[in-house]
């Protein structure tokens, strides 16, 4: 081994030459977070307000509406003209084409893209108000024309949007001469057939009745904002808003900061987070309005962000405009935030087609706006930081790689004198990844503390490992867990349990190496394929050269670094707060985000026995049946010790635990004092990252930047281990029975490498995709098998009787069985493992009574003696 | 799978005066080996009497050296009875009780007559204790069933998933190699025979079971400490000291003789069981005497454990 140790560090030059070429610097670009242009205008000289506007088939469509043509005004005389145009506009950099016309001349409806077409409802013409419902359908320059049923009553100047399917419509006004608008909600699930679409009326929306409110669609629920009431037939401008939640009940929300009535509706949809609306009138020119005529100056410019988790407003930048000298003798040569208009969301972008300018002034031009996502700050001590961690990593493993044996029990084991806490500490870092490091704030900032209990549930399966499975899985002194199978039950089994995790595993390899290699590459600013190859290369070699023990090692180092990590996270809020922690956790508390169970009784929500059981049964087959955990009870040299490391995982889960998730009650907490902070573009999952390249200081963030390393390595290096293992110890050695130790120790460690290959080109295959959901649903059905593979543990051990064909059978039958349950039932994903699990168990069970064993049958004096 | 490395005591019977069974005393034993750097014990054997037990008592025996050890060496429980049907009860109370490995010697009254008929039996009495490992105790001197080794090895590994090896008590070196190299290393082969320790290190021994580690230890790990270090002379010296200690041993009835060292060493653990007969207060006398001769206990006091 001498001369081999020597090169490690020239191995290490290599990889650091190789990764670290340049230190570039992130710049903040500062910018807004919507980058505006502007679309062809419509083809009218004079433009249209309160049209209905949506996509059919990719292209947008605007239809109606109405205007005073010629430059007339309502105040010298003029008389407002509706329309049934419908034009249509089919890429960005096209030309409008007329594509037909409307079942009559209509304006101030809703309208909302549905599938493949426009849904118009409701709406104003000359001789009064309409209750129509349609859906217009445009395919290669035809439309047509699909009716619904129409409202109960007459409506315009409503707001609506879609939930899914479901179609809300809010407010309005009945009559032209009504003396005061409605607070009707109504609502229609368009999914079904035509001839059972039917209007049904929802809870009334809470407060005076209103209309030219602003709809929004968020999180699964639909909000009204603002719009105008009618006292006596005179506007009064609301500034109150309302949620609509799944079970059919209003909630009223913080107030807006101003009243946005008759702002392009509905809001857009901004991340998963945030609902953006776009200027609006505020009322503070109502009364003068015919007055200052020509010289009202326009309607509001400001941006409006409301974030639905944190329940906050903030006002977030100006719409682009561009209002020239000339704007009061020609509107149409000025750019204008417009009001009483729909607001499409087209290929992601959103578009305000037309709309009204001043009072009685309509403008053609159509405004767009792209999302922005912003970069963070990731300056020269952020990098020295991740720079310092990833030296550290290099020193364990070449001073553990030095004391390294050419065996594959140093390889695999350690040689069984790993100290237990290390292998404790080793079990936790493997078990938590990157994923975990980001979600769990992000679950928590989102909902509240119900899912520790789920976490937690580790504490209770600890005993049962340590008092069922750990005797054996140390007597049996196996190597690979499944090694476990072929002694009690047969080769076959095994190798089936094998091929599983192999599959499993290197599916999955990618995925963890993918997520937080685009978290980091985006808050660092380098390349995605880049920062997937750093992770991978470093990782590999370190495992190539030290085997379990650089990994057990540099786990314990990176369980320090991640859990350091989110401690300083903690902390940084808590001393941002005037209150610091007592503040914290009192608002947290206060608005139910410290919430730690639900006691309903649903089989398909996150509620109290949900977690008990899919926890526990979930921590079971990682701890029972996963070589990448097991195989770190084997690297101690007692049982004892054994059993000490695995303590030691199940009680730093509480600590550490309770410290993800207050990470995300403290994100919550610091973005509702702080919501201009806030990525109106952010997906929930984001929350954390978002906060620590924007809102950390400096250094800081790179620790935390680390921590998402660490999280990744300390997976990934034991995963790529435990590959290496499974393959050497239940293929290698099945194949080729007469290699020598010394030959399986080289295709072990030429293994690993292959296995850092692997995980990095399916991590780049991901990238390439650019969508993970394809990926997640394969690795959704291969984990599945998870639960059945833990449960042929269960029946090997708890069942004396069972025996490998009935076994077999079990394994086949659950996994069925479970693939149903999983495409037919609603049943929360993490009772997934519980039904494997027993489903597995019970069949192998009562299959052993059923099915004859091979074994046995040549035997049969066997069970003359069943005392 | 990996094997065992170094040394398994296979412990005496411990009785009181009266002839009944002394589980009191065990766990001092357990303590005394653990302080010696053993691997593990080998319990109900031939040096503990295990023939002579009844079934019950070997169960209770069992329990005792399982309940000391708190998995600080690792127990094999001897299951090996003249009845197959005694030897199942036995291997499975073995499993329940969180034994880490059985062993059974071939029925020893109506005699296996193949190598196929004796796996037969063994494939019975391993399947009791399915998730344990089962090692085969060959020891024909005295079950007088002396079979091939590797074609045991052969058959078996087919028919017994548990099968993990062979306690080896017998002086064929050349099928003690064979079956060490058999498949590669497949099967953990402990060697059974103290006073030809280092001869079998040099063909591959790796684990030892036997009755004199159970006092001499620390002098069969410096054996295995200059073989390993390859300094041949010193070990071949040291080996040579505790051939000599065996020689004198074997004037007398081996298993009470050593009784009686154990007792000299402070560990009083009673009487034997007919027909085995302790020493008499002159034999003892003798025997004790003969042994300082030769340096042992001189040599034993000067030498520390080695832990590995």
């Amino acid at each position: 081994m001498r001369i081999f140790t020597n090169s490690i560090w020239i191995i290490w030059l290599a990889v650091f030459m190789v990764a670290f070429p340049t230190l570039n610097r992130a710049a903040d670009e500062g910018s807004g977070y919507l980058q505006w242009g502007q679309l062809p205008a419509i083809p009218d000289s004079v433009g249209f307000a309160g049209s209905f506007a949506g996509v059919s088939n990719g292209t947008l469509l605007v239809a109606g509406g109405a205007n005073f043509p010629n430059g007339q005004t309502p105040w010298n005389g003029g008389t407002k003209l509706w329309y049934d145009h419908l034009f249509a506009l089919e890429k960005p950099d096209g030309e409008w084409k007329y594509a037909g016309q409307l079942p009559r001349r209509l304006g101030y409806g809703v309208s909302a893209s549905w599938m493949d077409g426009m849904v118009c409802v409701g709406g104003s013409h000359a001789d009064g108000h309409s209750g129509d419902a349609f859906i217009v359908r445009y395919r290669d320059g035809k439309t047509t024309i699909e009716d619904l049923p129409p409202l109960p009553r007459p409506l315009a100047n409503a707001c609506g949007a879609l939930v899914g399917n479901v179609l809300y419509i809010a407010g309005g006004i009945h009559t032209p001469d009504a003396q005061m608008a409605s607070s009707d909600c109504w609502s229609m699930d368009l999914a079904m057939s035509p001839g059972q679409r039917h209007w049904k009326q929802e809870a009334p929306i809470p407060g005076p009745g209103r209309m030219l409110s602003v709809a929004g669609v968020q999180d699964g629920a639909f909000f009204v904002f603002s719009g105008v009431e009618l006292v006596d037939g005179q506007r009064r401008y609301l500034n109150d808003a309302y949620r609509l939640s799944a079970d059919g009940e209003w909630t009223r929300l913080n107030d807006m900061p101003a009243s946005v009535a008759a702002a392009p509706t509905p809001a857009y949809a901004a991340g998963q987070t945030s609902l953006l609306i776009m200027g609006g009138d505020d009322g503070s020119l109502a009364q003068e309005a015919a007055t200052l005529q020509s010289r009202h100056p326009g309607f509001s410019h400001q941006v409006w962000s409301y974030n639905v988790v944190t329940d906050t407003w903030v006002a977030m930048e100006s719409i682009s405009s561009d209002k020239r000298p000339d704007a009061e003798e020609n509107p149409n040569g000025s750019t204008w935030p417009a009001v009483t208009t729909t607001l499409v969301n087209w290929n992601g972008q959103l578009v305000i087609p037309g709309g009204e300018v001043r009072p009685a002034t309509r403008t053609p031009r159509v405004l767009i706006a792209q999302p922005v996502q912003q970069k963070g700050v990731f300056l020269m001590l952020d990098w020295l930081v991740v720079l310092a961690y990833f030296l550290l990593t290099i020193a364990i493993s070449v001073v553990v790689s030095r004391k390294m044996g050419g065996t594959t029990s140093d390889f695999f084991l350690g040689g069984s004198k790993i100290p237990w806490w290390a292998a404790g500490l080793s079990i936790f870092g493997t078990t938590l990844s990157a994923l975990t490091f980001i979600a769990i704030p992000a679950k928590a900032y989102a909902t509240n503390w119900t899912y520790l209990v789920n976490n937690l549930m580790i504490v209770v399966v600890a005993p049962f490992i340590v008092y069922l499975y750990l005797p054996y899985f140390r007597k049996l002194k196996i190597v690979s867990v499944y090694e476990y199978l072929e002694i009690r039950f047969s080769r076959s089994v095994k190798l089936l349990a094998s091929f599983v995790f192999l599959v499993f595993q290197m599916s999955r390899l990618g995925v963890v190496i993918y997520l937080p290699a685009l978290v980091v590459s985006s808050l660092m600013g380098i390349d995605l394929v880049y920062c997937i190859m750093v992770t991978s290369l470093v990782t590999t070699v370190y495992c190539f050269l030290g085997g379990i023990e650089a990994v057990v090692w540099t786990d314990v180092m990176q369980v320090v670094v991640l859990l350091g990590g989110a401690l300083a996270t903690l902390f940084y809020i808590a001393f941002s707060l005037d209150g610091g922690f007592v503040q914290l956790f009192g608002e947290a508390s206060e608005n139910h985000k410290l919430v730690l169970a639900d006691l309903g009784s649903s089989l398909s929500e996150p509620v109290l026995w949900v977690m008990i059981i899919g926890g526990f049964f979930g921590q079971l087959v990682t701890y029972s049946s996963d070589q990448v955990v097991v195989q770190r009870y084997l690297t101690t040299s007692t049982e004892q010790k054994a059993r000490k490391s695995i303590y030691t995982n199940a009680l730093l889960t509480i600590p550490a635990s309770i410290i993800f998730f207050g990470v995300g009650s403290a994100l919550w907490v610091y973005f509702r004092h702080n919501p201009a902070a806030i990525n109106p573009h952010g997906r929930i999952d984001d929350v954390f990252p978002w906060f620590i390249a924007h809102e950390l200081p400096s250094g800081v963030s790179g620790l935390v930047i680390a921590g998402v390393f660490a999280a990744t390595m300390s997976t990934i290096s034991s995963s790529m281990n435990s590959m290496a293992t499974v393959i050497t110890t239940d293929f290698y050695k099945y194949l080729k029975p007469e290699a020598p130790d010394k030959k399986q120790f080289v295709f072990a460690r030429w293994t690993t490498v292959a296995m850092g290959i692997i995980g990095c080109m399916v991590s780049i295959y991901i990238a390439s995709l650019g969508n993970t959901s394809i990926w997640d649903q394969y690795i959704a059905i291969i984990g599945l098998l998870g639960g059945c593979l833990a449960g042929m543990f269960m029946a090997g051990i708890l069942v004396k009787r069972i025996h490998a064909r009935a076994v077999f059978f079990g394994f086949i039958l659950s996994a069925t069985a479970l693939f149903l349950v999983k495409q037919f039932t609603s049943i929360h994903l993490l009772l997934y493992a519980a039904v494997g699990v027993l489903g597995c168990f019970t069949v192998s069970w009562l299959a052993s009574y059923l099915i004859p064993d091979q074994t046995q049958a040549k035997i049969n004096f066997k069970h003359t003696d069943e005392d | 799978m990996t094997k065992i490395e170094g040394l398994i005591a296979a412990t005496f019977s411990t009785f009181h005066e009266d002839g009944s069974l002394n589980l009191d005393i065990i766990p001092t034993m357990v303590d005394k080996l653990v302080a010696d750097g053993l691997k593990g014990i080998f319990i109900c054997g031939t040096n503990g009497e295990g023939p002579s037990l009844t079934i019950a008592e070997r169960m209770a025996v069992a329990e005792a050296y399982i309940k000391a050890a708190t998995d600080r060496l690792t127990v094999m429980v001897h299951v090996g009875h003249s009845s197959i049907q005694e030897s199942r009860k036995l291997a499975r109370h073995a499993e329940a009780s969180g034994a880490d490995a059985i062993s059974s010697v071939a029925a020893f009254y109506f005699k296996p007559t193949s190598v196929a008929n004796l796996v037969e039996s063994m494939v019975d009495i391993a399947a009791e204790a399915p998730n344990t490992p089962f090692y085969y105790y060959h020891i024909p001197a005295l079950t007088g069933v002396g079979m091939d080794m590797v074609e045991f090895l052969t058959l078996a590994e087919k028919q017994i998933p548990t099968l993990y090896g062979i306690k080896y008590t017998a002086s064929t070196l050349h099928e003690y190699q064979a079956c060490l190299n058999y498949k590669n290393g497949k099967f953990d082969i402990l060697f059974g025979y103290d006073e030809l320790l280092l001869s079998a290190l040099v063909i591959g021994a790796r684990g030892a079971v036997g009755s004199t580690y159970n006092y001499a230890a620390p002098l069969y790990q410096q054996v295995m400490a200059y073989f390993a270090d390859g300094e041949l002379e010193k070990a071949k010296d040291t080996q040579f000291k505790l051939v000599e200690m065996v020689r004198v041993l074997m004037k007398f009835s081996p298993i009470p003789a050593q009784k009686a060292v154990m007792k000299a060493r402070g560990i009083d653990m009673g009487p034997c069981r007919l027909p085995l007969k302790g020493l008499t207060p002159i034999e003892t006398e003798a025997f004790i005497a003969m042994l300082t001769e030769t340096d042992f206990f001189s040599l034993l006091d000067s030498t520390s454990p080695i832990h590995r």
